[in-house]
């Protein structure tokens, strides 16, 4: 690969992981905003109320309960992050492309949901672990995510689904919903998934990806990226 | 100072309403809606002093709604509540807007920050 080519990847993988950061931290902060906001009410209501009678009991048990409830959330979206960060430390693994596709999915729920669209998974019990790079199939499948929520109006659903295939991992991005009239930019995050670097990534996981018809994207991903030599 | 008109725009509908809640007791005249067309709705008929907006969310952005009230009621004071840092980032806040505070939210220097934004409305 020359050193053009291999700068692209990296940068285009360095500012993968940092949107990923940036999703985890932004959502994260919206739970604490909750949690700090809730602790404040109770501290608000002992001071400014002082009654302390059974309604009031009824509000603390509330706030309480809401904290509780985004505590839970904020231990399961750095659940999540630890999971992708564990993921990617290792250049070759064993994994689950479910495990891949519902992190990214978590992680990149509030980047969704801001532009109103769903994100479903429909997994078939079937596939199997592939052994493959893990970091550059997460890049891949941001990429056609990514692609697939601009070219759609809010209110539309991406949903993914998995089936075994052979000696390999069949992914489909279906959407459902309205398609956007012009898609401004060909180039999705500058600088991430810029054409040529998604044609290397796709190049190196030695996978294939086809658009298909009713704007269906399939990406075949074989299941042994590097087979074992029989001696 | 008491009873400013407080309009608080986040889907985030816990933390508005605590923050809401927490507004109230302070004496701010304070409601809280959690969409963008409830905003709009809200803003037309009764318009607020200020404007607690959230940057990001749901169908609309924060700016974009920002441009919109702007266009229809130009007094309001406008402060961005953000979950990212209020200068970097691919959004920007519009040069226009009274200030910008970071959640989680210091409820001091948020009430400093609306007591302001009404001074400046009484001042013009």
């Amino acid at each position: 690969m020359d050193s053009e080519r291999e700068r692209n990847l990296r940068i285009s993988q360095m500012g993968f992981v940092g949107k990923m950061i940036g999703g985890f931290t932004h959502e994260l902060k919206n739970h604490l905003a909750i949690i700090k906001e809730t602790a404040g009410l109770i501290e608000d209501l002992l001071v400014f109320r002082k009654s302390g009678g059974k309604e009031d009991s009824a509000e603390y048990m509330r706030s309480l309960d809401s904290i509780a409830l985004q505590v839970d959330k904020a231990v399961q979206l750095a659940d999540y992050l630890n999971r992708f960060s564990h993921r990617i430390d290792h250049p070759f693994s064993t994994f689950s492309v479910h495990d891949v596709i519902e992190e990214l999915i978590a992680l990149r729920r509030r980047s969704a949901r801001e532009r109103g669209i769903c994100l479903e998974t429909d997994f078939h019990g079937a596939v199997p672990a592939i052994h493959s790079d893990p970091s550059r199939l997460y890049c891949l499948l941001y990429c056609l995510i990514e692609e697939k929520m601009l070219g759609f109006d809010k209110g539309s659903h991406l949903i993914i689904k998995t089936e075994p295939s052979d000696s390999s991992v069949i992914i489909r991005i279906f959407p459902k919903g309205k398609p956007v009239e012009s898609i401004v930019e060909r180039i999705i995050d500058k600088g991430i998934c810029i054409d040529e670097v998604v044609q290397e990534i796709i190049e190196i996981l030695k996978a294939a990806v086809r658009h298909e018809q009713e704007s269906v994207t399939t990406i075949t991903i074989p299941v042994n990226l590097l087979p074992v030599e029989k001696k | 100072m008491s009873w400013t008109k407080v309009l608080i725009v986040d889907d985030e509908v816990e933390f508005a309403a605590a923050l809401s809640e927490r507004l109230l007791l302070r004496d701010y005249d304070t409601k809280a809606v959690y969409n963008v067309d409830d905003a709009i709705a809200a803003i037309k008929q009764d318009p607020p002093e200020v404007l607690l907006l959230d940057l990001r969310m749901p169908g609309m952005s924060g700016i974009e709604l920002y441009r919109t009230i702007k266009e229809f009621s130009p007094s309001i004071e406008v402060i961005f509540v953000t979950g990212q840092a209020c200068q970097d980032g691919d959004e920007t806040i519009p040069r226009g807007a009274f200030d910008c505070v970071m959640k989680p939210v210091d409820i001091d220097e948020l009430t400093i920050k609306i007591d302001k934004a009404k001074q400046n409305i009484i001042k013009k």
